[in-house]
Order: structure tokens, then C-alpha cells, then sequence
């Protein structure tokens, strides 16, 4: 009781500044709304500066936020220049005259044309931020033109080229982040939280980037306006629509086709749908009737839509959906014996967020939210006399539906003070089940399903604070409750950036996350197996504190971005499967759980040029990470399958003049840590039972490593005009030499007919060779 | 035609971009790591006789067969099982079989109640490990009913449902691996096999072929049942009359067998890409070896079917 009312003054004490400050202001602000001049996008993360009108020096900057408001509070009157940047955008400078009333001024900036040789990762920004600590901002242009699989250029694909964060193998999407797994990643689309953001087991992302606005990933230590999860923060804005007129894009890759829509509605409304659908099972149809009928069918779509009004100067009403969805299951006619299997997943989200403007210097928004995510798997085996009947059955299911109320507000309480606060009240329904039964003719063994209900709140507070003009502090602190088990928790969050010279900085931050869902998977098996279980009395939240510190450096012509980062992260009360979980005896699933706890730590080298024909990166990660549980690999320190110890990414576009664009990327990463036999023998039936065989002896949980694994990947752009249409064709070279790169190695036995026996060996598994691929789109 | 060739040809690339490679790797190095395998069941009055043999490579090329005899054996350990305090040298009788002598160079029998260690090296490599010969406790059969009305068991007919419950009361300290032995008839003309049960009908869950548990509360009720063969040419009572000596035994392990039971296929081949994780059967020999050394009794009970 005593703890709990400590923290709760704690808190009241940081988010005093909202009320206090607010009540001493009195100077003159100058705010406002940055937008496209021509699709009326607001922009987020545009710089605005302004300086007197005879003396060129800023005397006070921010930023726009995610709805593109920013304000300047504590003007003095006076003449003044107002300037406006953005990436992409031409500069817009005006003068302003402030005399003693608050000014508003919405400010439209032009889009530079191609021509623009800025292709930038991370922002420009004029005005020092303290946003740019541990943050990659993705730029579109830059993510199409990275080389892809099938034409499908993907957000975490590319992502994945950003030192410090790693997939797992080919197959995956899934973003590791400084040792963290991928469901310590907050994944939010228009502030709404996505569980699953994978398509076809994990090859692809389920965010189609003709949707997306703004793609910013914080990579650790993020601010107090997020929370849930311990490594990362993936933020995605999805598109308004542009109130110039009905356009769109559509376009067609070897895996999946798209088409994106949007426009204005009427004078004060706009719209934007996009969709996708995979057509794997269209064409095998479409091929023959028998291919069609013995194929796996698989087929995925999602849908992205937001309809946007503008109900007044400083009212603005968004509605936003996604819906996504992967089938897989056997083919029609499968065969009266053997496997039956199915896969089914998806996500469903609904967001309905109101944006109102109280007061120059005091901006809000209200979210309500419903989010619906399953995942479910079964396997099972036909006896043959009963294709009803099977002998074996896994099923997993996991099933999350929230409703979730937001508010959050933003003060700019002097000019050297912005602070944030806000809330969020999250009902969760979980359901979760994973059963092995054996099923005879009279039914089968399936347990009901673990059915949990829980509140969480959080409430936060922080204070973006300009300490000098070489010196800001990013402060703050999240407070969170979780109904199931009482857990009342704090997260102090705190990051600075020191400006030692105009082109060199140096950083460091210092945060604990805790995360109350908890992603399980299945470790006796490499299938997929989501689970995703909350927190109880028995299962305590994990937790993260993570330290950073780092050195940044920008030739005087923004060229070169030189940035050396290292990183320490220590995690506890982390779950996974025991090696021994049953899940045949009924008993509750957080009875097959263990805890343990993880660190990792690393240094990341990251070269940046973002201006000229030829820009790029080459980033480089060494890194450990692992795991210490005392109940797995016997209670010996072990690296996670995701440990990589050398992490090298090259990613380069060049311009090859007007029509033609090259993209390439190469990595390189130290080989995967897995699980291999280190010897043989011969088990004797101590049972009387099952006779003998003969099993491997596992000494060290992922104590080997797979070989090496690097490629290169091409992507050739051809821009040219059909019909009227600008169109884009490009042919992408996936795995441009051929590297037989391992994605998995295990022992059996083959027959040797030399010696008349079976003999044991090696065999490795490559995903991907040499695949040219091809896509092309058309925008209208 | 040509949207035939297109069709064939994405085709033919989606399926590239969907389907992988399999290679052999040549002159693969893996780690190799050589252990002492113990086969140690020291069961109560009978000798007590450990076998050691040695762990291969993993690409060693002898079959089960060949592993599992002479050239593998070890011949050579040194080492000892105490009994109750009391030490005995162990000793090399043949084929990589040892025993312990008394001091009238007698083979040493297991003894319920008594305490074992095993201590034992061989080329570098130590080994040991404790068990305890537990009480076989006699389980009292609470109730034997027959189903008489005829089934049809995977399309085979003429089978009748036996129901059997018994009770036990075993102690704190020992895990009970409780063996459904083989309810044969007399005659041989029929091996029935204890079947899976129906677990709609009973509280407790029951696996083929051992049932095992830990004790929970006391008495600790064992209820299963099996089919049996009742030609229509017999008489139910004629058909039960061939399994007149039908017996259960009970088979009383160390508590440590538990572990290894839940374990026992963590030893198998990985499987392929989406095989198991590879953590290993969870053995009671400690040091650098594998396998068992665990005490175990039975209790062999009558089964009146009739």
C-alpha cells in the first residue's frame, strides 16, 4: 500500500508541469498546421523555425507533430521570418508580423520533384531534436527503392538493413531489436497496437507501404508516451488522402497485386483505401483444376482505409480500419491418410481519433479503439479408415480482442518546455490454447480454451526540455496498472543530446519498459505457434532497462552522417515452453511456462550518405545477446536462435538519370545459433516398452552456429509513361550470386549403396537462390 | 499461347520463390563430444549389473545393431557402487558388463530401502549418480467391470470393454510408474495390447503404455480400461476363462525415471526443418555421461477377470 502511494505522488509530481505551467503562460505563440500544398497531407516531423526579421540567426524552432500541428509559444512582438522544411519539400519562408494576439498560420509547402538528389534514412532537421535519439525515419522513396522478393518492396525488410536490428533468417520479417524478440516490438498503425504483423509466415509484413504515410522506428529507450513493450517502438502513420482529386496506384508483383485509392469526399473530407491480395491460389486455378485441387491453398489480403474530416479550424475527425487476413490449408482433395492441416490468422482494427486544437500552445487528441487478432494452427493425422477421425491433433490458439480509450495532450508551455501527458484504458479478452490430444473414433481430447479478461491503464508524463540551445533533455515517466495480478509499475524515461559542436552531438538515454503480454512459442517444434498470454499472478510482467550512449557527426554539407551508438539491456521475467510442457493434462497453459532473464549489448557503426545521385548506408552491429533460464539447457547461460555476433548491411540507390534507378543491398551475418547433435547412442529399453533406438546427445542449447550467411540483392527501376500514365517497371535480383545460404541443418539417415546401409548426414536447407523477379505499378 | 508461357512462367517463379533447396553437406564438422552411456536399472532382489558403453560421432556409420555391441563397450572403467555407506569396487565381467562382489565374492542383489552411488571414470571422464530401490507398493483393485454388449474395435468385432480401478498409497518421496502389463490369454492364440482409453469415462487421464504419477493425494486412484477378444463363437464367460491368467504389475521406479519419461523422445533425429529443438533427454547419471542408474521394484497382482 505504502509502494503504491509512493508511486502515485511519484507521478503526480512529473505531470504537475502540465497544470502549473499552463497557468503562468501569457507570452504570444505562433501555431499552426504544415501541409502537402497539394494533397493537403499534413506533414509530421517538418521543421519550423523563426528568426527576426534582420538578423538571419533562429531564435526559436520545433517541430510539427504526428496531425502536423506545431506551435511557438513565448514570442515577443516583433517582426519576424517564419521558415518551413520538410524532406522532400521546398523550403517556404514568410514574413510575420507578431503583435500582441496569438497567430495561427497553417503553412502548405511544395513537393520538389524528382529531380530532388536528397534520399535521406533519417530527417534533415535544421533545428535540433531530441526526437533522433535511437530513431530511423524511413522515407518512401527511399523503401521502393530497395531491391525486394517479387517485386514487393516491404517496411521491415528494409528496416531490417538498420544496424541494430536483424531477422531471424530468409523467411522472416520478424524485427529483432538489440536482442530483443519480436514481440518486445510496439507495433502501432495510427496509434493502434497490430499483434501480428506478418503475412505468410513471416515473409512479409502486413503493412502495404502505398498506405503509409510516415514509418519511425525507435530502436530502444523511447520517450513515455509509449509503453507495453521492452525493445522498440515501430510507428506508422497511415496516408488522410489528397484533397486534390481521385488518384491512386495499382500495381503487380510476382507475389501479390495492390491498388490504392484515395480523394477528396467533399471540401472538408478526404479518403484513402488500399488493398492487397495474394493470388497464389488464383493461379494455381487458374493453371489447371488438378493443380489446384492437390496444392496447399494459401492466400493472404489486407485492407488499409482512413476517411478524414476536418470539422473545423481546430477539429479534425479520423476513422481508420485495417483488416488482414492468411489462410493456408490442404489441398481440396487431400488424401484420406496422412496430414490434414490449417493455419488461420489475421488482424482487425478500428480506430476512431478526434484532433482539437484547445489552445495555440495546448493541442489534444482522443482515440477509441477495437482491436481484434486470432492466430490458430492444427495438425492432424487421418487414420484412414475414418476421415473423420484422426490419431493425432495440435491445435494452438490465440486470440485477442481490446477496446482501448486514448487522450493525449501537448503543451508548449515556454519555448524551451514542451511537454506531453496522457492516457490509455485497454480492456483485453484473451483466449488462449494449446493442446496435444490423441483422438480415437469417439471424439477427440480438445481442452476448452483459457478465456482471461483484464484491465490495463497507463498514465504518462513528459517534458521535451531545451536546457540550453546545445543541450536538450527528453524526461518523463509512465505509470502502469495491470488488472491481472494488481501489478502497479513505474517506468522512469529519461534521454539528452549535447551539441558539442553544430555538427556533432553526442547522447545517451536511460529507460525501463515492463510488458504484460508475453508472446509464447512452442520450442519442440519450428512451426508457428503464436501464443500470446497475459500476465497473472503466477506469470509477472517482464521488464527492461536499457542504457544507451552514442556520438553523431554531419559534414557541414549534411552529405556524410556518421553515428557510433552502443547499447546494454537487461531483461528479466522473460517466458518460454518448458523442455517438459504437456499439453495433454488439462493442466492451466501458465503451469508449461518458465522464466528467465536475458542481456544484450552492442555497438553500432552506421555511415550515412544522404545527398547526390548516390546515397546510401553501410551499417555495421557487434552484438551479444542471451538468455539464462533455470529450468532450460540446464540452467546454463544460452544464446537465442537470433544471436548474431557480426551484423554488416550495405544499402545503396543511385539515380541513373531521369527514367532509371538502381537499388542494392548486400549483408552479412554471422550464421544463426542453433541446436546441433554432438553425439550418438544407443538407448537400451529400460522401459521393456519401446525396444532399442538409437538418439542424439544435445549438449548446449544453440551452442552451434550455421555458416555464414551474406547476399546480394538488385533492384532495377525503369520509369516511363503508358497511356499517359506514369508507370514503373522494376526487375529485382534476389540473391544476385547465388549464395547457397543455410537456412536450416539437421541429420538423417540415407541410404549408402556402396556399403548396403543407411548412413547419417548433414543436410542443409536453402531458401532463396538466384531469383529474378519482376514487378510494375502505375499511378493515376 | 503466349498467356499459357506467361502463366507458366510466373508459375514456375512463384514456385522458385516458394520452394527451397536441399544440399548435402560434404566433409560436414560437427562437434563431437564422447560420453559414457550407463544402462543401470538395479532392481530389487535381483543382481545388480551396470552396463558402459560409449557415446559415437554423429555421422558414425554403424547401424543400431552395430553400435550397440562389443566394439563399443567399455571395458576398461574404474569405479564403484556404494550401498548404504559401503563401497564396492565394480568389476568387469564381460562385454562391457560390470558387478559388485561381497566379501564371499557373491553378486551383490538389489535391496529395497537401500541407498546407491555410483562414482565411476573412464579415459578422462567422470561420472556418478544416486537412487534409491523404492517400496512396491501392492495396489488394491477397487472394482473390475465387464462391458459384456460386444464392439467393433478398428473394424475388427467380437470385443468386450473390461473397466479396472485400483488404488495406491505410495509414499511421498517415490515417483510410481505404474506399467499396465500385457493382459494375455492363456493359450497364446491372442496377444492383446492394451489400447487407448476413453477419457470421457473416468476423472483421471491414462496413456499407453505406462501411466506414471507423483504422489498428489492418498489414496491415488489408477483407472483404465482395455478391450478383449470375445469371439461371438464364445460365451463371454468362455472368453474371459482364456484370460484367467491375466496379471498387472506395478513397476516402482526411482523418482528420477519421471524425468526421463517425460524426456525420452527429446533424443530423436531433429526431423528436418521443422524438427524438435534438440534439448535432450533428461538423464540421472551426472557428470559426463548419459543414462541411468535408478532403482526399481514391482509388484506382480492377480487380475480376477472372472
Amino acid at each position: 500500500m505504502t509502494y503504491k502511494l509512493f508511486m502515485w505522488i511519484i507521478f503526480l509530481i512529473l505531470i504537475m508541469p502540465c497544470t502549473s505551467l499552463y497557468s503562468q503562460q501569457s507570452a504570444i505563440s505562433i501555431s499552426g498546421i504544415i501541409s502537402d500544398s497539394l494533397s493537403g497531407e499534413t506533414l509530421i516531423g517538418a521543421t519550423i523555425t523563426i528568426s527576426k526579421a534582420n538578423n538571419p540567426k533562429i531564435i526559436s524552432g520545433t517541430y510539427s507533430n504526428k496531425f502536423g500541428f506545431f506551435s511557438i509559444p513565448s514570442v515577443k512582438p516583433g517582426s519576424y521570418i517564419i521558415s518551413c522544411s520538410s524532406i522532400g519539400y521546398s523550403t517556404k519562408t514568410i514574413p510575420i508580423e507578431i503583435k500582441k494576439d496569438n497567430i495561427r498560420i497553417d503553412l502548405s509547402l511544395m513537393n520538389r520533384t524528382s529531380k530532388t538528389k536528397e534520399i535521406t534514412v533519417t530527417a534533415q532537421k535544421e533545428q535540433a531534436s531530441i526526437q533522433s535519439i535511437n530513431t530511423i525515419e524511413l522515407s518512401k522513396d527511399f523503401l521502393k527503392q530497395m531491391p525486394s522478393i517479387g517485386g514487393e518492396t516491404d517496411v521491415f525488410r528494409v528496416l531490417q538493413l538498420m544496424p541494430g536490428i536483424k531477422s531471424a533468417s530468409e523467411l522472416s520479417s520478424g524485427l529483432y531489436v538489440r536482442g530483443g524478440s519480436p514481440d518486445q516490438n510496439l507495433i502501432l498503425l495510427d496509434g493502434v497496437i497490430v499483434y501480428n504483423p506478418s503475412h505468410l509466415g513471416g515473409f512479409l509484413s502486413t503493412f502495404n507501404s502505398d498506405a503509409l504515410k510516415d514509418i519511425r522506428m525507435i530502436k530502444g529507450s523511447f520517450p513515455a508516451e509509449y509503453g507495453g513493450r521492452l525493445s522498440s517502438v515501430l510507428d506508422l502513420t497511415m496516408k488522410e488522402g489528397t484533397k486534390e482529386h481521385i488518384s491512386g496506384s495499382a500495381g503487380i508483383s510476382m507475389i501479390s497485386s495492390r491498388l490504392t485509392v484515395e480523394g477528396p469526399i467533399n471540401d472538408e473530407s478526404t479518403f484513402m483505401i488500399s488493398g492487397r491480395r495474394m493470388y497464389f491460389d488464383v493461379l494455381t486455378s487458374l493453371i489447371s483444376k488438378e493443380l489446384s485441387d492437390n496444392t496447399p491453398q494459401y492466400y493472404f489480403y489486407d485492407i488499409n482505409a482512413k476517411i478524414n474530416y476536418k470539422l473545423g479550424m481546430n477539429d479534425r475527425l479520423f476513422v481508420s480500419g485495417y483488416f488482414g487476413r492468411d489462410v493456408l490449408s490442404e489441398p481440396k482433395l487431400a488424401s484420406k491418410e496422412g496430414t490434414t492441416f490449417g493455419l488461420d490468422w489475421g488482424n482487425s482494427t478500428l480506430n476512431a481519433r478526434w484532433m482539437h486544437i484547445f489552445s495555440p500552445t495546448l493541442f489534444t487528441n482522443f482515440s477509441a479503439i477495437y482491436t481484434d487478432y486470432h492466430f490458430s494452427t492444427l495438425f492432424g493425422q487421418r487414420s484412414g479408415t475414418d476421415t473423420n477421425s484422426t490419431q493425432f491433433n495440435f491445435t494452438s490458439l490465440s486470440k485477442i480482442r481490446d477496446y482501448t480509450f486514448r487522450g493525449e495532450a501537448q503543451y508548449f508551455a515556454y519555448d524551451n518546455h514542451t511537454i506531453k501527458c496522457g492516457f490509455e484504458a485497454i480492456h483485453h479478452k484473451f483466449t488462449a490454447n494449446a493442446t496435444d490430444s490423441i483422438d480415437i473414433s469417439q471424439g477427440d481430447l480438445l481442452l476448452r480454451a483459457n478465456t482471461q479478461q483484464a484491465l490495463e491503464i497507463a498514465l504518462y508524463a513528459q517534458d521535451e526540455w531545451k536546457i540550453q540551445d546545445n543541450w536538450m533533455m527528453n524526461a518523463g515517466g509512465r505509470l502502469y496498472y495491470f488488472q491481472n495480478g494488481n501489478y502497479l509499475q513505474f517506468e522512469p524515461r529519461i534521454s539528452t543530446q549535447y551539441f558539442v559542436a553544430d555538427n556533432l552531438h553526442i547522447h545517451a538515454s536511460y529507460a525501463r519498459a515492463h510488458q504484460f503480454l508475453h508472446l509464447i512459442v512452442r520450442n519442440d517444434i519450428s512451426l508457428p505457434t503464436d501464443l500470446w498470454f497475459p500476465s497473472t499472478k503466477q506469470i509477472k510482467p517482464s521488464m527492461a532497462d536499457q542504457v544507451t550512449s552514442g556520438i553523431e557527426y554531419r559534414t557541414d554539407d549534411k552529405t556524410w552522417k556518421f553515428t557510433i551508438d552502443g547499447y546494454y539491456k537487461e531483461m528479466s521475467n522473460l517466458y518460454e515452453y518448458k523442455d517438459t510442457a504437456s499439453f495433454t493434462l488439462g493442466l492451466p497453459l501458465e503451469q508449461q511456462f518458465t522464466s528467465g532473464n536475458g542481456t544484450s549489448y552492442g555497438m553500432e557503426v552506421f555511415i550515412n550518405k544522404q545527398i547526390g545521385s548516390l546515397t546510401g548506408w553501410i551499417g555495421y552491429t557487434l552484438s551479444w545477446t542471451n538468455r539464462t533460464f533455470a529450468e532450460l539447457n540446464r540452467g546454463r547461460t544460452f544464446f537465442p536462435r537470433y544471436d548474431r555476433r557480426h551484423d554488416i548491411s550495405v544499402a545503396l540507390s543511385w539515380k541513373l538519370g531521369s527514367s532509371w534507378q538502381l537499388g542494392a543491398t548486400w549483408v552479412f551475418g554471422t550464421g544463426q545459433a542453433y541446436t546441433m547433435p554432438t553425439s550418438k547412442y544407443v538407448i537400451p529399453d529400460f522401459t521393456g516398452n519401446n525396444g532399442i533406438r538409437t538418439a542424439y546427445d544435445f549438449s548446449e542449447r544453440n551452442g552451434y552456429r550455421l555458416p555464414s550467411f551474406h547476399k546480394l540483392d538488385l533492384n532495377f527501376i525503369h520509369l516511363f509513361s503508358w497511356f499517359g500514365l506514369p508507370m514503373q517497371f522494376s526487375i529485382n535480383i534476389y540473391n544476385a550470386y547465388n549464395r547457397l545460404n543455410p537456412f536450416a541443418q539437421y541429420i538423417t539417415d540415407e541410404y549408402d549403396p556402396a556399403t548396403n546401409t543407411n548412413k547419417s548426414v548433414v543436410k542443409q536447407i536453402t531458401l532463396f537462390p538466384f531469383i529474378p523477379t519482376f514487378g510494375l505499378s502505375a499511378t493515376f | 499461347m503466349k498467356f499459357s508461357i506467361f502463366f507458366i512462367f510466373v508459375y514456375t517463379i512463384s514456385m522458385l520463390v516458394l520452394s527451397g533447396c536441399e544440399q548435402t553437406v560434404n566433409n560436414a564438422e560437427l562437434p563431437f563430444e564422447e560420453k559414457i552411456m550407463v544402462e543401470g536399472i538395479l532392481k530389487a532382489d535381483s543382481i545388480i549389473e551396470i552396463v558402459f558403453s560409449k557415446t559415437v560421432p554423429v555421422l558414425d556409420t554403424h547401424n543400431i545393431y552395430t553400435i550397440d555391441t562389443v566394439n563399443n563397450r567399455i571395458t576398461t572403467l574404474q569405479g564403484t557402487i556404494s550401498i548404504d555407506g559401503i563401497s564396492y569396487p565394480l568389476i568387469h565381467m564381460n562385454n562391457g558388463r560390470y558387478r559388485i562382489f561381497d566379501a564371499q565374492q557373491q553378486s551383490i542383489k538389489g535391496k529395497i530401502g537401500s541407498m546407491y552411488m555410483l562414482n565411476a571414470s573412464w579415459n578422462d571422464k567422470i561420472i556418478y549418480a544416486q537412487t534409491q530401490i523404492p517400496i512396491a507398493h501392492k495396489p488394491d483393485i477397487l472394482s473390475i467391470n465387464i462391458d459384456t454388449n460386444r464392439s467393433s474395435v478398428y473394424g475388427y468385432q467380437d470385443y468386450i470393454k473390461v473397466f479396472i480401478s485400483l488404488s495406491y498409497h505410495p509414499e511421498d518421496k517415490e515417483a510410481i510408474v505404474h506399467t499396465i502389463n500385457t493382459i494375455s490369454p492363456f493359450d497364446n492364440s491372442f496377444y492383446n495390447e492394451i489400447d487407448t482409453v476413453n477419457y470421457k469415462e473416468f476423472n483421471y487421464p491414462q496413456y499407453f503404455p505406462p501411466y506414471y504419477f507423483t504422489k498428489k493425494e492418498i489414496p491415488h486412484i489408477s483407472s483404465f480400461f482395455t478391450w478383449l477378444y470375445a469371439p461371438s463363437s464364445k460365451t463371454i464367460s468362455e472368453a474371459l476363462y482364456m484370460y484367467a491368467d491375466s496379471k498387472i504389475i506395478t513397476k516402482h521406479y526411482d523418482k528420477a525415471m519421471k524425468e526421463y519419461i517425460d524426456t525420452q523422445y527429446f533424443g530423436d533425429n531433429l526431423g528436418g526443418i521443422f524438427g524438435g529443438g534438440g534439448t535432450g533427454i533428461h538423464w540421472n547419471i551426472k557428470g559426463q555421461g548419459l543414462g541411468l542408474f535408478i532403482g526399481y521394484s514391482d509388484n506382480i497382482l492377480p487380475l480376477p477377470l472372472q
